[in-house]
């Protein structure tokens, strides 16, 4: 956390919560990257993983009077972030054509008029065709399998912090890695057998 | 419904104007110079003969695009990336134009800022940095 | 830890400790299977962690600055609520109503034709930040407006955006 040890950060949420603007922009800096964390390991779109971070930080700012200081902080914005971002992973699911987004995983990968998402054109075809794969594997796991093996494995979260972000117990946390890992394992299994 | 209500209705429909369903649509593409050259995607074909006239380029990829409603006042971000980075303003509006002031970023330096006037279904595109062999265009149009 | 799923992914984790580790690859029906899935586990999550990157944020500060005018903006005292509905005396109504319609009548009258939308973007205005750089603004076939930036960056090929 950017600069905010506990002793501030009681500080600045009871200044936030008297309306200091500037005490909540403090908390915002000091948190903003774990809350984005949590959101585009969920959404998997930068944009969108953004949309969350404002509203997971308005919701706060609305809301901050039943922050019983129980957990830390970051915790709980996790939770929130966490909460807003498989809201909207569902509503995009609902109502697909809301949203207007280049999905790979409907375009042929032969004809290549559309390059895999943040693809560099200098890559080798085969760590694009990789990423694709990992992408397209993940995509079919529930938000919340997809964020917890994304916290275990890309941002190497320990089981107590994956808990804390998503609001859940650790035997939730490892019991869902269990599954993703199993899911995942299976669709790419072609991947790792050839290496 | 009340029918008293009716003539109050037909006064503020009258007076609302054709404002509620504008939206802007955005999208960073990266065109190329390909032999032979790649069809282009759907989402761009409106484009492509502009976009070739333009920059020369003769195959265009889609990266990302999004739609999302056009408000005065409130601030937008394009399809972002760690590279570059496109924020719009709309900070007016009058039947069938927006006016929007725009910041573009390169690597989080400012590149250059700007004011467009946005006609319904005349798009904007701008020219941003090379990538590789290619180059990333936005392309920014209300529809 | 409970149930057979969350002893698994510890021992896939080397979370165990040597007594559980030992306890639990017993009760394995068949070990040998279980180490080659925890292998090839390993060697895909290695193929994952070179494609896939940890998340950053792109332009940290704009997220502070919309948080802060959204906040602003709920700040601002509620727009009026509707009135609430309650019957009116019908005279009082229909002269308001009168009312109302005459000014938006004569406000149409008295502005003259409305203004023809235009049907080509413009650009009004641009301005490059480093004065050896260049923007120029044009038209283009499609009812297209260009906005030309010399020097926009270069990104070498085989960086990520």
């Amino acid at each position: 956390m950017a600069g905010v040890d506990l002793a501030d950060e009681v500080e600045l949420v009871a200044r936030s919560r008297r309306g200091d603007a500037e005490a909540f922009d403090r908390l915002v800096t000091a948190n903003r990257e774990r809350v984005y964390m949590v959101a585009y390991h969920i959404v998997r779109n930068s944009e969108e993983a953004l949309d969350v971070v404002q509203e997971t930080f308005l919701r706060a700012w609305k809301n901050l009077a039943r922050f019983d200081g129980k957990a830390s902080l970051g915790s709980w914005l996790s939770r929130i972030a966490s909460n807003a971002s498989i809201d909207l992973v569902r509503r995009r699911q609902a109502h697909p054509q809301t949203e207007f987004e280049v999905a790979p995983m409907k375009i042929d990968p032969a004809s290549r008029t559309t390059p895999a998402r943040s693809e560099a054109p200098g890559e080798s075809l085969d760590l694009a065709e990789i990423r694709t794969r990992f992408q397209q594997a993940l995509d079919t796991l529930s938000p919340e399998h997809r964020a917890v093996i994304l916290l275990k494995e890309i941002e190497d979260l320990s089981y107590q912090e994956i808990a804390d972000h998503l609001g859940c117990s650790i035997g939730t946390v490892m019991s869902r890695l269990f599954y993703a890992r199993k899911n995942l394992q299976n669709q790419l299994r072609d991947l790792h057998e050839e290496l | 419904m009340e029918r008293w209500l009716i003539p109050w209705l037909m006064v503020v429909l009258f007076a609302a104007g054709a404002h509620a369903e504008d939206r802007i649509w955005a999208a960073l593409v990266l065109g190329t110079t390909e032999n032979p050259p790649r069809p282009a995607p759907e989402e761009l074909e409106p484009f492509v003969k502009g976009l070739r006239t333009v920059f020369g380029y003769n195959s265009f990829y889609l990266l990302a695009a999004k739609e999302k409603k056009i408000r005065k006042g409130t601030e937008e971000w394009v399809v972002p990336n760690k590279k570059v980075f496109l924020k719009l303003q709309c900070i007016d509006r009058s039947p069938g134009c927006y006016t929007v002031n725009l910041e573009l970023y390169f690597k989080k330096e400012l590149l250059v800022t700007s004011q467009v006037k946005f006609a319904r279904d005349a798009p904007l595109y701008i020219r941003g940095p090379n990538w590789g062999k290619g180059r990333l265009i936005y392309i920014l149009e209300v529809r | 830890m409970k149930n057979f799923e969350e002893r698994y992914t510890a021992w896939m984790d080397d979370a165990l400790d040597r007594d559980e580790r030992a306890a639990f690859e017993r009760a394995l029906p068949d070990p040998a299977a279980a180490a080659r899935e925890r292998e090839e586990w390993l060697r895909l999550r290695g193929l994952m962690r070179q494609a896939l990157e940890p998340a950053r944020m792109p332009h940290a500060d704009f997220v502070n600055s919309r948080i802060r005018e959204a906040i602003a903006r709920e700040a601002r005292p509620a727009a009026r609520s509707a009135p609430r509905l309650f019957p009116l005396p019908r005279l009082a109504f229909a002269g308001g109503f009168l009312v109302v319609l005459a000014c938006v009548l004569s406000a149409i009258i008295l502005s003259g034709p409305a203004p023809e939308a235009p049907t080509v973007s413009e650009i009004v205005a641009a301005q490059v930040r480093d004065e050896r750089n260049r923007a120029y603004a044009f038209e283009a076939p499609g009812r297209a407006a260009v906005l030309w930036i010399d020097d926009a960056g270069f990104i070498p090929a085989n960086e990520r955006l």
